[in-house]
C-alpha cells in the first residue's frame, strides 16, 4: 500500500494550493465574494479613473451649478459647477489608498509591539501596555485630530495620523492573542525543538493569532476610511481641491437643504466600501482557517 | 554496564515554583540513572513532579516563578544545568527530544505536519538531510503516508496526531526521548499501537528513553527500570521485575492494591487512604508518612535514607523488614 501510494504523483506546488484553496473557500460564501467584487470594482475603477472620469475633476461649469443628476452629469454638479460623478471617481484613490495604507501600517506596527508585549510579558508587558493605556486614553477622534493638526493637513499626514491611531487597538488585540496562544503545548513543543523566539513568534504564534486580526483589518480599513472623511470634513485631512469623500461631504455640508445630492453621492460612496469591507473581512477569516477546511 | 550506566545521570535534583508568595516544592532531590537504549519509567500521581523532572533535563522550565534550586543533570558527562543556552539549543530536538501528552494541542493547528516535522530537521541541519525529504521518510516510518505532508493536524485522528509528535521527537535520531505520558489521550487500542510503534523505533535507533505515565501497564509493557516518585523524591527504584514482584515501599504497594483484580468479583476499589502532601508545605520526614500505615514517630523526625534491598533496587522507608512482612 506503501509503495502504490508513494508512485502517485505529488500534489501541486504548495503556493499555488494554497492560494487556490483560499479562493475557492471564500467563493463559497456569497457575502463575502459580493464585497469583494464591489471593493474589486472599486478599485479598477479607482486605477482607471482619470481615464473614465467624464470630466476634469477641477472643471468649474458656472452653467452646472447645482445641476441634479442627468445624463451629462450622472451624479449632478457641485456648487461650482464640478462633476460629481468624476470628482468621487478619482476620490476613490485617496479614500481607499488612504484607508488600506493607514491600517496597514498601524497593524504591522501594532502587531509587532503587541507581539513584543505578549512573548515577554512580566516588565517589557507591563511598560509597553501602560503607554497604550495612556494613548488609548484619549478619544480616538480626538488623538487624530491633534496629530493632523501637529503634522499638518495633507494626504500623507493623514495616513501618518490614522496608522497612529490603529496601533494601541491592534497591539493590545494581539497581545491578548498571544497571551492565550501561548499556554498550548505546541508552543512549548517548538521550545523543546529549539526554536528562536523569533521563530516561535512569527511562525507559531502569529500565525495562530491571525484570525481576529484579519477581520479587525478589513473593519479597521472601514473605520479609518470614515474617520479619515471626519478628517477631511472638519478641514484638517486631505485638503480641496483634491476631491476626497469625506472632503467633498464637509465641502458641500451647507447644501444640504438645496442640494442633497452634493452629500448623498459622496456618502454613499462610503458607505458602500465599508459595507463591502465588513462583509469580506468575515468571509477572509473563514476562508484562511484551515480548521474550518473542506 | 558501569560505563553505559551513566549515560544520563541526574543527581540530586531540586526544582521549585513560586506561586502567590508561595513556595511549590516540585522536586526534592531526584537521582535518576539510564542506560543507553534503556528505558526507565517514571511513575507517580498527578502533580508528584514527573513532567517538571523531564522539564528540567530539557530546560524548558517557564522562566516566571520556576527555578532550578540545585542538582546536576550529566548527558554522557556533560552537566545540561550548567551549559550555557546556546550550547543547550544544541542539544534539544537533536540529542534530546520530548513527546508531550496531547496531541491534541501539541501540533500547531495552522501549520502543516510536514513542515512541523521539517522544522526540527531544518533548525538542526548539519547538511545530512533534505529536511522535506525527511519528514516524508518519517511519516512514513510511522505508517502515515508520505502524501499527506501537505495536510493540516486536524485532518488526523488523535492516534495519527500522536505519531506525528513521534516522528518530530524521532527525526534527529535523539540519544534520549522524553516521553511525557504519551498514551494517555489515546484510547487503548490507539494506545498500544503507540507504544509498539515507540518500542520499535527505540529498538532501531537505540535511543534511551524517559517514559512518564501513571499507568503501570504501560510500564509493565514498556519499561526496563522504574522509578515510583511521591511528592517530588523517589520512593522505590529498581529493574521492572523487581519493582513487580517485590514492591518494598508502602507507596508502591498502595499504588498496586489499587488496580482492581480482574479475576475476582471486587465490589470496592482499593485506593490510598489520604490525600498527596500540600507541596507548599511538606512535611518534614518521610512524605508519605500521613497516609502510611506503618509510619511511626521516626518516619517524622527527618529526611529517609535509601535503602538497597537487592541489586540496583532502592527504597526510602525506615520499615522496608515490617512492609515485607506485613505486605504479603
Amino acid at each position: 500500500m506503501i509503495a502504490e501510494t508513494s508512485v502517485q504523483t505529488r500534489k501541486k506546488p504548495r503556493k499555488n494550493s494554497e492560494f487556490l484553496r483560499v479562493m475557492k473557500q471564500l467563493s463559497r460564501n456569497k457575502t463575502a465574494v459580493i464585497g469583494l467584487v464591489i471593493l474589486l470594482i472599486e478599485i479598477v475603477l479607482a486605477i482607471l479613473a482619470p481615464y473614465i472620469a467624464p470630466y476634469d475633476y477641477t472643471e468649474m461649469d458656472f452653467m452646472n451649478m447645482f445641476a441634479t443628476p442627468s445624463k451629462a452629469h450622472l451624479f449632478g454638479c457641485d456648487d461650482l459647477g464640478r462633476d460629481i460623478f468624476s470628482r468621487i471617481l478619482i476620490g476613490a484613490r485617496y479614500s481607499l489608498s488612504c484607508g488600506i495604507l493607514a491600517t496597514l501600517i498601524g497593524t504591522v506596527i501594532g502587531m509587532a509591539i503587541g507581539a513584543i508585549a505578549g512573548f515577554f510579558g512580566g516588565k517589557t508587558d507591563n511598560i509597553i501596555m501602560r503607554i497604550l493605556d495612556v494613548i488609548q486614553a484619549i478619544p480616538g477622534m480626538v488623538m487624530m485630530i491633534v496629530m493632523s493638526a501637529v503634522l499638518g493637513p495633507g494626504f500623507i499626514n493623514t495616513i501618518i495620523a490614522m496608522a497612529f491611531g490603529t496601533i494601541a487597538g491592534m497591539a493590545r488585540m494581539l497581545r491578548a492573542q498571544m497571551l492565550k496562544v501561548r499556554e498550548n503545548e505546541y508552543i512549548e513543543a517548538s521550545v523543546s525543538i529549539n526554536c528562536s523566539k523569533a521563530r516561535i513568534i512569527l511562525d507559531h504564534l502569529i500565525p495562530n493569532c491571525m484570525s481576529p486580526m484579519i477581520v479587525q483589518a478589513t473593519m479597521g480599513v472601514a473605520q479609518t476610511i470614515t474617520t479619515a472623511s471626519g478628517l477631511s470634513f472638519i478641514g484638517l485631512g486631505v485638503q480641496p481641491p483634491a476631491p476626497e469623500w469625506g472632503a467633498m461631504l464637509s465641502g458641500s455640508r451647507q447644501f444640504i437643504r438645496q442640494a442633497p445630492h452634493l452629500v448623498i453621492f459622496p456618502g454613499l460612496a462610503i458607505a458602500v466600501t465599508v459595507l463591502a469591507l465588513n462583509m469580506m473581512g468575515d468571509g477572509l477569516r473563514d476562508a484562511l482557517d484551515p480548521k474550518l477546511k473542506n | 554496564m558501569s560505563n553505559n550506566q551513566e549515560f544520563l545521570e541526574v543527581k540530586n535534583l531540586v526544582v521549585e515554583y513560586k506561586s502567590d508568595g508561595q513556595i511549590v516544592h516540585a522536586v526534592n532531590g531526584v537521582n535518576l540513572k539510564l542506560g543507553k537504549g534503556r528505558t526507565l519509567g517514571l511513575v507517580g500521581e498527578t502533580g508528584a513532579g514527573k513532567t517538571t523532572i523531564a522539564k528540567s533535563i530539557l530546560r524548558i522550565l517557564p522562566d516566571v516563578g520556576c527555578k532550578i534550586r540545585g542538582g546536576e543533570v550529566h548527558l554522557d558527562g556533560k552537566d545540561l544545568l550548567k551549559i550555557s543556552e546556546n550550547e543547550m539549543r544544541k542539544i534539544r530536538g537533536n540529542n534530546i527530544s520530548m513527546i508531550f501528552q496531547d496531541p491534541m494541542t501539541a501540533l500547531n493547528p495552522v501549520m502543516r505536519v510536514g513542515d512541523q516535522i521539517a522544522e526540527v530537521v531544518r533548525l538542526h541541519n548539519d547538511g545530512h538531510y533534505d529536511p522535506r525529504k525527511r519528514a516524508e521518510e518519517m511519516l512514513e516510518i510511522v505508517g502515515i503516508p508520505a502524501e499527506r505532508y501537505m495536510e493540516y493536524p486536524h485532518q488526523f485522528s488523535g492516534g495519527m496526531k500522536q505519531r506525528v509528535v513521534i516522528a518530530i521527537a524521532l527525526a534527529c535520531n535523539p540519544d534520549l526521548l522524553l516521553a511525557d505520558e504519551p498514551t494517555t489521550a489515546l484510547d487503548v487500542t490507539i494506545q498500544a499501537q503507540v507504544l509498539d510503534l515507540i518500542k520499535d523505533l527505540r529498538e532501531k535507533y537505540n535511543t534511551a528513553m524517559l517514559l512518564i505515565t501513571h499507568d503501570m501497564g504501560v510500564v509493565a509493557q514498556v519499561c526496563d527500570e522504574v522509578a515510583v516518585i511521591y511528592a517530588g523524591t523517589i520512593v522505590e527504584y529498581g529493574t521492572k521485575e523487581q519493582i513487580f514482584d517485590h514492591p518494598t515501599h508502602p507507596y508502591t504497594i498502595g499504588l498496586f492494591g489499587a488496580i482492581p483484580d480482574m479475576n475476582e468479583d471486587e465490589e470496592w476499589l482499593h485506593p490510598i487512604d489520604g490525600l498527596p502532601p500540600d507541596p507548599t508545605n511538606l512535611p518534614k520526614g518521610c512524605p508519605f508518612a500521613p497516609r502510611c500505615k506503618y509510619a511511626t514517630a521516626e518516619c517524622e523526625k527527618g529526611p529517609i535514607q535509601t535503602y538497597k534491598t537487592a541489586d540496583g533496587h532502592d527504597c526510602a522507608c525506615c520499615h522496608i523488614a515490617d512492609v515485607v512482612k506485613g505486605g504479603k
